[in-house]
């Protein structure tokens, strides 16, 4: 099992990886979208978590491209929006995300539930 | 009076809505940060306390990077404060610089203008008897409509702005804007901004090589005579009566 971590949040994404590390899981991370296409287009991962908003590109585009190239790759989303309802408003790739802050139990489920299916 | 009245309170509504998502979302961002540096404190010290080796140095790397997080929300907080305060007074003896700084400061929180960048040019404080609240709403108009991400040339650098003082106006001038010459300017909502501040704004018509006109202005007079924004203030204090 192999993540992709992509913030432009660098403590944010670099802590969490470590600490996914801690519990078994191969995390990689990157802050910028550009990173992220080029590691995912190198190397395999299975999932890749994305921020909706960064600079240059959203989450949703990433993942549209990423998607083009690596079609098994699973998404989950992680967000800063105020409210979980105004993100369910908002996107229609609501089906696997997190609000900003979460426990990092959160994200591991997440993980779990899309490596399950 | 009437359209003008509800014109005005819309925009006020939807551009404190705008700049309150903004801050929740960089709000969040840090919390999100504060979290997780926590908890990967508290994994480190329990495996510490279960013997294995902590890297020199870390334990005070994450400490400092938590410190340098509520240091930010504080200032963001303190921008936010500042903003919400330009409502007190809706006319008043304006810093303009000032009040350029503060909405400089929440436009960059929009990922756009975070990418584009925006860079004030140093200079003295200068003062106008405006409403600093429209006024920040339609730079903020402005630096919104410049192109961004991949509609931005490759290298363009950061929108400059300029302060400029003369005897009777105060001049807001941006450049680099690489905005585009068929690009709407002013827009309906700029224009009536700029009509309620009774300001004139203009877009520099000379296109370069890349077909973008990158001098935009905003011309605010230091006393307007009898500004919309002043009338609007009377009707909302009759209204209030």
């Amino acid at each position: 099992m192999k993540i992709l971590l992509v913030d432009d949040e660098k403590k944010f994404v670099s802590s969490l990886a470590e600490r996914l590390t801690m519990r078994g899981i191969d995390a990689d991370w990157c802050t910028t979208c550009e990173e992220a296409m080029e590691k995912s287009a190198s190397g395999f991962y299975d999932i890749a978590v994305l921020d909706v908003k960064m600079p240059h590109m959203s989450g949703i585009e990433l993942k549209k491209e990423i998607e083009a190239k690596s079609p098994a790759m699973r998404f989950i989303f992680v967000t800063g929006h105020g409210s979980e309802e105004s993100y369910k408003a908002g996107t229609r790739e609501a089906s696997s995300y997190i609000i900003k802050p979460f426990k990092i139990d959160t994200l591991i489920d997440k993980i779990t539930e899309l490596r399950g299916n | 009076m009437e359209n003008a009245l509800a014109t005005t309170c819309a925009e006020g509504l939807t551009f404190f809505s705008k700049t309150n998502r903004l801050i929740s979302h960089e709000l969040k961002n840090i919390l999100a940060i504060i979290s997780e540096t926590l908890g990967l404190m508290e994994e480190l010290t329990a495996l510490a306390k279960s013997g294995k080796d902590l890297a020199p140095g870390k334990l005070e790397s994450l400490s400092t990077s938590i410190i340098e997080e509520v240091e930010r929300a504080n200032q963001l907080t303190r921008g936010m404060n500042t903003f919400a305060h330009t409502v007190d007074e809706l006319t008043s003896e304006v810093d303009v610089r000032q009040a350029v700084e503060s909405i400089m400061q929440l436009a960059r929180l929009d990922a756009d203008i975070k990418n584009t960048g925006v860079r004030l040019a140093p200079g003295d404080a200068c003062r106008a008897h405006t409403s600093a609240f429209f006024l920040q709403n339609l730079i903020y108009r402005i630096l919104k409509q410049a192109p961004a991400g991949e509609d931005r040339p490759a290298g363009a650098g950061p929108i400059e702005i300029a302060i400029a003082e003369g005897d009777d106006a105060v001049q807001i001038i941006f450049s680099n804007t690489m905005m585009r010459t068929a690009s709407p300017f002013p827009t309906e909502r700029q224009a009536f901004l700029a009509e309620m501040l009774s300001a004139h704004i203009n877009k520099d018509k000379s296109a370069n090589k890349d077909k973008s006109a990158d001098v935009l202005t905003i011309t605010l007079p230091k006393k307007p005579g009898d500004s919309m924004i002043d009338r609007i203030v009377s009707s909302l204090a009759d209204n209030l009566q």
